[in-house]
């Protein structure tokens, strides 16, 4: 079997794309959730439960995505 | 005679889709750290009912994904012209390898990859067999060496920018809410772990069966993969995550470095996006080299924080040999099947990983790390330990104490703490 950098290259950068986009984006979105919680100004509440709520989208459009990308999407 | 030839196959088959079933259990009790570890540390979810968590997520995702299964083997070794007997021998030691330094590894608490034990069991059990011109090590610098190069540094990279954005956004958050909320989210990064670990991990037994089925004939090579090896597969390493391999957990979740909730959550986010990506690519990523990259990254984001690096060196110099030894161990296994033929020499192969695995799982009696100090503090026994003796060497040194009888003084002491 021959080496196929180009493969190999391309597998790389998406996961670290992914894992920057989701892995490290999600936390992001969930600590502004929290912090907005905490904060006593009008209406913060709301904007951090739709924080969080958008941590819980992102994960599972992620899992849709990733596990069934190829069905659904032909990615 | 005709007649015992199949029969000898089959035994021989029966054997290897067992012991690949040990092996799956083997890799998800030693694997229940890189999902659960620093939501145990932390105490986001009590020992056992993290273990079930993950057992169950683990399950769920074994059915979700089967890209990994079809990847792992092709390329790495060429088993073409093998016949149907010798190639099952070849998994079989393969397995037997990867199982031995799966439970050597959990004996020392030492986080190392399952996926490269078996990868390397494999090769070393092809190289007894065919020479090592039945290796493809295009495929595996393609396959193994490098992604095990990158994947701890990608995950590090990972979560060390998710650990450094939240610790940003969360400068003045109270502890309180600290506690209390992070809790949920590094409840659900776990989770989201370990159904990532399930559509990865569990895929490489499957691999493995698929690949000894193919050998005996009872598949064809562009078969799909049948419904009771993704059930079974999925069941042993979903069996083998609920009994929790605590000694790797107290490793990764208090070794490396002392986890805070938030650094937790992003750890384990990073972790189940970069195994999850990867599972979808078809690569076979070691998650427990992206699991120990993130609790490392995440670490070294926190300024409050101190990794331990000689913890890390130790688990580095476990990866390094991971490779090398599980393949003396399946190419050792090989040789000594071959003195006995091949259905003796799978029953002679067996016994031998039973015994040594009895024999670890005895040693492993005498330093008990369970549920109940799964999550005891890393330096405190050391601290005390020091402690302990700088008082009695005092004690012998003022006059005190007579210097034959400290060790009885102390075991007086220690029953009545017990108390």
């Amino acid at each position: 079997m021959g080496f196929d950098l180009g493969a190999l290259g391309v597998a790389i950068v998406s996961v670290l794309t992914v894992g920057l986009l989701l892995g490290a984006g999600i936390p992001l979105v969930y600590a502004l959730g929290i912090r907005s919680i905490e904060s006593e100004r009008p209406g913060s509440t709301a904007v951090g439960r739709a924080l969080l709520a958008l941590c819980v989208v992102l994960a599972l459009a992620g899992i849709v995505v990733i596990v069934f990308g190829k069905q659904l999407f032909g990615i | 005679m005709v007649k015992t030839v199949p029969v000898t196959e089959l035994a021989i088959l029966v054997i290897v889709v067992l012991v690949a079933l040990a092996f799956d259990f083997t890799n998800g009790f030693h694997d229940t750290a890189n999902a659960m570890a620093p939501s145990v540390a932390t105490g986001a979810l009590k020992p056992k009912a993290a273990v079930a968590l993950s057992a169950s997520l683990n399950l769920v995702g074994a059915f979700l994904s089967i890209e990994v299964a079809r990847t792992v083997g092709s390329g790495i070794v060429d088993l073409t012209g093998v016949d149907g007997e010798s190639l099952m021998l070849i998994v079989l030691c393969g397995l037997t390898g990867a199982i031995i330094w799966n439970v050597l590894t959990w004996l020392f608490g030492l986080p190392s990859s399952s996926s490269h034990a078996l990868f390397g069991g494999l090769i070393g059990a092809t190289i007894a067999a065919l020479g090592i011109t039945g290796v493809l090590w295009g495929g595996v610098a393609q396959k193994i060496l490098i992604p095990a190069l990158l994947a701890p540094v990608i995950a590090g990279l990972v979560a060390f920018t998710g650990t450094w954005l939240v610790h940003r956004a969360t400068r003045r958050i109270s502890e309180r809410s600290e506690r209390k909320d992070f809790r949920w989210g590094q409840i659900g990064a776990a989770s989201l772990m370990s159904l990532a670990h399930g559509t990865n991990d569990a895929q490489k037994t499957m691999g493995v069966i698929f690949l000894a089925l193919v050998a005996h004939g009872t598949l064809d090579p562009e078969a799909d993969m049948p419904l009771w090896v993704r059930v079974v597969c999925a069941v042993a390493i979903a069996a083998g995550t609920y009994m929790g391999g605590w000694r790797v957990i107290r490793t990764l979740g208090k070794g490396i470095v002392d986890i805070s909730p938030r650094q937790g959550m992003s750890a384990d986010f990073s972790s189940a996006s970069i195994i999850l990506t990867s599972s979808h690519l078809g690569l076979p990523l070691s998650t427990t080299h992206v699991a120990s990259g993130s609790v490392i990254g995440s670490g070294m984001a926190r300024t409050d924080a101190k990794v331990r690096w000689s913890v890390a060196r130790r688990m580095l110099v476990a990866w390094l040999i991971t490779l090398p030894a599980a393949g003396a161990v399946g190419a050792a296994c090989f040789l000594l099947a071959g003195l006995f033929g091949h259905l003796w020499g799978s029953i002679v192969v067996t016994a031998i990983l039973i015994a040594a695995c009895a024999a670890m799982w005895l040693r492993s009696r005498a330093s008990h790390v369970g549920h109940h100090n799964v999550a005891d503090e890393w330096e405190q026994p050391k601290k005390e330990r020091k402690r302990e003796i700088d008082r009695e060497l005092s004690a012998v040194a003022s006059g005190i104490a007579p210097v034959s009888r400290p060790r009885k003084r102390k075991k007086r002491k220690d029953r009545g703490g017990d108390r």
